[in-house]
Protein backbone atom coordinates (compact mmCIF):
# COMPACT_ATOMS: atom_id res chain seq x y z
CA UNK A 1 0.00 0.00 0.00
CA UNK A 2 2.63 2.39 1.10
CA UNK A 3 5.66 1.27 -1.00
CA UNK A 4 6.71 3.50 -3.92
CA UNK A 5 3.57 3.61 -5.98
CA UNK A 6 4.18 3.72 -9.44
CA UNK A 7 4.37 7.11 -11.54
CA UNK A 8 1.04 8.44 -12.95
CA UNK A 9 0.15 6.66 -16.12
CA UNK A 10 0.72 3.82 -14.72
CA UNK A 11 -0.52 3.34 -11.69
CA UNK A 12 -3.82 2.85 -13.22
CA UNK A 13 -3.37 -0.13 -14.53
CA UNK A 14 -2.03 -1.17 -11.04
CA UNK A 15 -5.02 0.17 -9.48
CA UNK A 16 -7.51 -1.19 -11.83
CA UNK A 17 -5.99 -4.81 -11.55
CA UNK A 18 -5.69 -4.31 -7.19
CA UNK A 19 -9.27 -3.15 -7.32
CA UNK A 20 -10.48 -6.13 -9.32
CA UNK A 21 -8.66 -8.66 -7.69
CA UNK A 22 -10.18 -7.49 -4.00
CA UNK A 23 -13.65 -7.55 -5.52
CA UNK A 24 -13.44 -10.75 -6.92
CA UNK A 25 -11.84 -12.05 -3.57
CA UNK A 26 -13.39 -10.40 -1.38
CA UNK A 27 -16.56 -11.20 -3.73
CA UNK A 28 -15.75 -15.32 -3.45
CA UNK A 29 -15.79 -14.94 0.12
CA UNK A 30 -18.89 -12.69 0.40
CA UNK A 31 -21.59 -14.30 -1.74
CA UNK A 32 -19.78 -17.82 -0.46
CA UNK A 33 -20.72 -17.55 2.98
CA UNK A 34 -24.27 -15.56 1.86
CA UNK A 35 -24.66 -18.87 -0.79
CA UNK A 36 -24.07 -21.16 1.71
CA UNK A 37 -26.52 -19.95 4.18
CA UNK A 38 -29.47 -19.12 1.90
CA UNK A 39 -29.35 -22.28 0.19
CA UNK A 40 -31.49 -25.16 1.16
CA UNK A 41 -29.89 -28.56 3.30
CA UNK A 42 -28.10 -30.86 0.81
CA UNK A 43 -27.54 -28.15 -1.77
CA UNK A 44 -25.07 -25.93 0.31
CA UNK A 45 -22.17 -26.68 -0.81
CA UNK A 46 -23.46 -26.40 -4.72
CA UNK A 47 -25.54 -23.29 -3.49
CA UNK A 48 -22.01 -21.14 -2.75
CA UNK A 49 -20.15 -22.50 -5.82
CA UNK A 50 -22.46 -20.97 -7.66
CA UNK A 51 -23.14 -17.97 -5.85
CA UNK A 52 -19.22 -17.35 -6.17
CA UNK A 53 -19.23 -18.46 -9.84
CA UNK A 54 -22.23 -15.78 -10.64
CA UNK A 55 -21.80 -12.80 -8.29
CA UNK A 56 -17.75 -12.32 -7.72
CA UNK A 57 -16.63 -12.12 -10.90
CA UNK A 58 -19.44 -9.27 -11.24
CA UNK A 59 -18.44 -7.65 -8.11
CA UNK A 60 -14.62 -7.30 -8.99
CA UNK A 61 -15.85 -6.12 -12.39
CA UNK A 62 -18.07 -3.25 -10.31
CA UNK A 63 -14.64 -2.61 -7.76
CA UNK A 64 -12.72 -2.71 -11.26
CA UNK A 65 -14.33 0.32 -12.46
CA UNK A 66 -14.79 1.89 -9.53
CA UNK A 67 -11.11 1.66 -8.89
CA UNK A 68 -9.69 2.17 -12.44
CA UNK A 69 -12.00 5.72 -13.11
CA UNK A 70 -11.05 6.91 -9.58
CA UNK A 71 -7.64 6.25 -10.06
CA UNK A 72 -7.44 8.16 -13.82
CA UNK A 73 -9.46 10.70 -12.07
CA UNK A 74 -6.92 11.22 -9.69
CA UNK A 75 -3.84 11.57 -11.87
CA UNK A 76 -5.94 13.82 -14.19
CA UNK A 77 -6.75 16.24 -11.59
CA UNK A 78 -3.06 15.73 -9.73
CA UNK A 79 -1.69 16.71 -13.24
CA UNK A 80 -4.14 19.84 -13.44
CA UNK A 81 -3.59 20.74 -10.01
CA UNK A 82 0.21 19.72 -9.76
CA UNK A 83 -0.58 19.33 -6.04
CA UNK A 84 -0.29 16.59 -3.68
CA UNK A 85 -2.91 16.59 -1.23
CA UNK A 86 -6.58 14.72 -0.10
CA UNK A 87 -8.17 17.16 -2.30
CA UNK A 88 -6.59 14.98 -5.31
CA UNK A 89 -8.89 12.20 -3.67
CA UNK A 90 -11.62 13.76 -2.82
CA UNK A 91 -12.12 15.46 -6.37
CA UNK A 92 -11.09 12.69 -8.39
CA UNK A 93 -14.03 10.73 -5.67
CA UNK A 94 -17.02 13.47 -6.72
CA UNK A 95 -16.12 13.22 -10.60
CA UNK A 96 -15.63 9.53 -10.34
CA UNK A 97 -19.43 9.46 -8.52
CA UNK A 98 -20.98 11.79 -10.98
CA UNK A 99 -19.34 9.83 -14.31
CA UNK A 100 -21.18 6.61 -13.04
CA UNK A 101 -23.87 8.05 -12.00
CA UNK A 102 -24.40 9.85 -15.51
CA UNK A 103 -27.33 7.61 -16.73
CA UNK A 104 -29.09 8.74 -13.99
CA UNK A 105 -29.61 12.46 -14.73
CA UNK A 106 -28.73 15.46 -13.16
CA UNK A 107 -29.80 14.31 -9.12
CA UNK A 108 -28.57 11.43 -9.60
CA UNK A 109 -25.48 13.02 -10.56
CA UNK A 110 -25.30 15.27 -8.11
CA UNK A 111 -26.11 12.60 -5.37
CA UNK A 112 -23.09 10.41 -6.57
CA UNK A 113 -20.70 12.87 -6.44
CA UNK A 114 -21.59 14.04 -3.31
CA UNK A 115 -21.88 10.85 -2.17
CA UNK A 116 -18.31 9.63 -3.15
CA UNK A 117 -16.72 12.70 -2.27
CA UNK A 118 -17.54 12.25 1.14
CA UNK A 119 -16.31 8.28 1.11
CA UNK A 120 -13.31 9.39 -0.25
CA UNK A 121 -12.64 12.57 2.50
CA UNK A 122 -13.37 9.91 5.62
CA UNK A 123 -11.03 7.56 3.62
CA UNK A 124 -8.39 10.48 3.39
CA UNK A 125 -9.09 11.53 7.00
CA UNK A 126 -8.98 8.49 8.66
CA UNK A 127 -5.41 7.52 6.64
CA UNK A 128 -4.07 10.56 7.71
CA UNK A 129 -4.80 9.83 11.39
CA UNK A 130 -4.18 6.25 11.10
CA UNK A 131 -1.01 7.81 9.54
CA UNK A 132 -0.42 9.99 12.76
CA UNK A 133 -1.14 7.21 15.26
CA UNK A 134 1.81 4.55 13.43
CA UNK A 135 4.37 7.52 12.92
CA UNK A 136 4.39 7.61 17.02
CA UNK A 137 4.76 3.91 17.14
CA UNK A 138 8.56 3.68 14.59
CA UNK A 139 9.37 7.02 14.91
CA UNK A 140 11.62 5.99 18.05
CA UNK A 141 13.79 3.13 15.46
CA UNK A 142 14.11 5.19 12.62
CA UNK A 143 16.94 8.02 12.14
CA UNK A 144 16.00 11.54 12.09
CA UNK A 145 15.55 12.35 8.00
CA UNK A 146 17.08 15.38 6.97
CA UNK A 147 14.84 18.49 6.54
CA UNK A 148 12.99 18.94 3.47
CA UNK A 149 12.46 15.11 2.75
CA UNK A 150 8.80 14.71 4.41
CA UNK A 151 7.17 16.68 1.11
CA UNK A 152 9.27 14.33 -0.84
CA UNK A 153 8.38 11.12 1.26
CA UNK A 154 4.63 11.85 0.85
CA UNK B 1 10.15 -18.07 5.55
CA UNK B 2 11.91 -18.14 8.63
CA UNK B 3 11.36 -15.64 11.09
CA UNK B 4 15.11 -14.86 11.90
CA UNK B 5 16.02 -14.21 8.53
CA UNK B 6 14.49 -10.32 8.67
CA UNK B 7 17.30 -9.51 11.60
CA UNK B 8 20.06 -8.37 9.65
CA UNK B 9 18.21 -6.57 7.03
CA UNK B 10 17.40 -3.81 9.29
CA UNK B 11 14.10 -2.56 9.41
CA UNK B 12 11.93 -4.97 8.21
CA UNK B 13 8.40 -4.27 6.71
CA UNK B 14 5.01 -4.97 8.69
CA UNK B 15 4.04 -8.42 8.51
CA UNK B 16 1.36 -9.76 5.96
CA UNK B 17 -1.39 -10.26 9.10
CA UNK B 18 -0.08 -7.21 10.15
CA UNK B 19 -1.25 -5.43 6.72
CA UNK B 20 -4.76 -7.13 7.47
CA UNK B 21 -5.11 -5.87 10.81
CA UNK B 22 -4.28 -2.52 9.40
CA UNK B 23 -6.13 -2.55 6.31
CA UNK B 24 -9.43 -3.92 8.66
CA UNK B 25 -9.14 -1.73 11.08
CA UNK B 26 -9.02 1.58 8.96
CA UNK B 27 -12.14 0.15 6.93
CA UNK B 28 -13.62 -0.66 9.91
CA UNK B 29 -13.20 3.29 11.14
CA UNK B 30 -14.32 4.63 7.97
CA UNK B 31 -17.25 2.24 7.40
CA UNK B 32 -18.82 3.35 11.27
CA UNK B 33 -18.45 6.87 10.38
CA UNK B 34 -20.14 6.37 7.48
CA UNK B 35 -22.54 3.79 8.91
CA UNK B 36 -23.35 6.83 11.36
CA UNK B 37 -23.90 9.52 8.46
CA UNK B 38 -25.91 7.53 6.30
CA UNK B 39 -27.99 5.75 9.26
CA UNK B 40 -28.43 9.59 10.58
CA UNK B 41 -29.58 10.73 7.40
CA UNK B 42 -31.74 8.02 6.68
CA UNK B 43 -33.19 8.18 9.80
CA UNK B 44 -33.92 12.10 9.45
CA UNK B 45 -35.69 11.23 6.03
CA UNK B 46 -37.64 7.66 6.70
CA UNK B 47 -38.24 7.44 10.70
CA UNK B 48 -36.64 4.87 12.98
CA UNK B 49 -38.83 2.17 12.43
CA UNK B 50 -39.69 -0.48 14.80
CA UNK B 51 -35.84 -0.65 16.80
CA UNK B 52 -35.80 2.94 18.22
CA UNK B 53 -33.04 5.18 16.76
CA UNK B 54 -29.92 3.99 18.85
CA UNK B 55 -30.61 0.65 17.66
CA UNK B 56 -30.76 1.35 14.04
CA UNK B 57 -28.55 3.91 14.26
CA UNK B 58 -26.30 1.23 15.67
CA UNK B 59 -26.82 -1.37 13.19
CA UNK B 60 -26.00 0.87 10.26
CA UNK B 61 -22.93 1.15 11.86
CA UNK B 62 -21.70 -2.00 12.56
CA UNK B 63 -22.86 -3.44 9.17
CA UNK B 64 -21.00 -0.91 7.33
CA UNK B 65 -18.04 -0.95 9.14
CA UNK B 66 -18.07 -4.64 8.91
CA UNK B 67 -18.72 -4.96 5.13
CA UNK B 68 -16.09 -1.92 4.73
CA UNK B 69 -12.99 -3.80 6.99
CA UNK B 70 -13.62 -6.76 5.33
CA UNK B 71 -13.61 -5.57 2.36
CA UNK B 72 -10.25 -3.52 2.94
CA UNK B 73 -8.72 -5.86 4.88
CA UNK B 74 -8.75 -8.02 1.80
CA UNK B 75 -7.61 -5.12 -0.12
CA UNK B 76 -4.70 -4.70 1.80
CA UNK B 77 -3.59 -8.14 1.72
CA UNK B 78 -3.84 -8.42 -1.95
CA UNK B 79 -1.40 -5.24 -2.47
CA UNK B 80 1.42 -6.30 -0.28
CA UNK B 81 4.38 -7.80 -1.08
CA UNK B 82 6.35 -10.17 0.76
CA UNK B 83 8.01 -8.78 3.56
CA UNK B 84 11.57 -10.10 3.37
CA UNK B 85 13.36 -7.53 1.05
CA UNK B 86 15.55 -10.25 -0.61
CA UNK B 87 12.62 -12.36 -1.95
CA UNK B 88 10.98 -9.31 -2.79
CA UNK B 89 13.96 -8.46 -4.59
CA UNK B 90 14.04 -12.13 -6.19
CA UNK B 91 10.48 -11.57 -7.22
CA UNK B 92 11.06 -8.16 -8.68
CA UNK B 93 14.33 -9.83 -10.78
CA UNK B 94 11.99 -12.95 -12.05
CA UNK B 95 9.53 -10.32 -13.76
CA UNK B 96 10.42 -9.09 -17.53
CA UNK B 97 11.97 -6.40 -18.27
CA UNK B 98 9.81 -3.83 -20.88
CA UNK B 99 11.68 -3.62 -23.93
CA UNK B 100 12.04 -0.11 -25.00
CA UNK B 101 12.66 0.34 -28.45
CA UNK B 102 13.90 4.14 -29.58
CA UNK B 103 11.55 5.23 -31.92
CA UNK B 104 11.79 5.79 -35.53
CA UNK B 105 13.43 9.22 -36.88
CA UNK B 106 10.38 10.65 -38.70
CA UNK B 107 8.69 10.44 -34.85
CA UNK B 108 10.96 11.94 -32.69
CA UNK B 109 11.22 15.76 -31.20
CA UNK B 110 14.59 16.47 -31.36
Amino acid sequence: MDHGRDPCPWVILNDFGGAFAMGCIGGSIWHGIKGFRNSPYGERRIGAITAVKMRAPVLGGNFGVWGGLFSSFDCAVKGVRQKEDPWNAIIAGAFTGGSLAVRGGYKAIRNGAIGCAVLLAVIEGVGIGMGKMFEGGTKLEMPQPPPGMEEKAM
Amino acid sequence: MPPVANIHHGQAGPSTFDKLKMGAMMGGTVGCILGFMYGTINIFRYGAGTNGVMRTLGQYMAGSGATFGFFMGVGSVIRTDVADPEIREMYLQAQRRPIIWRSHQAWRRD
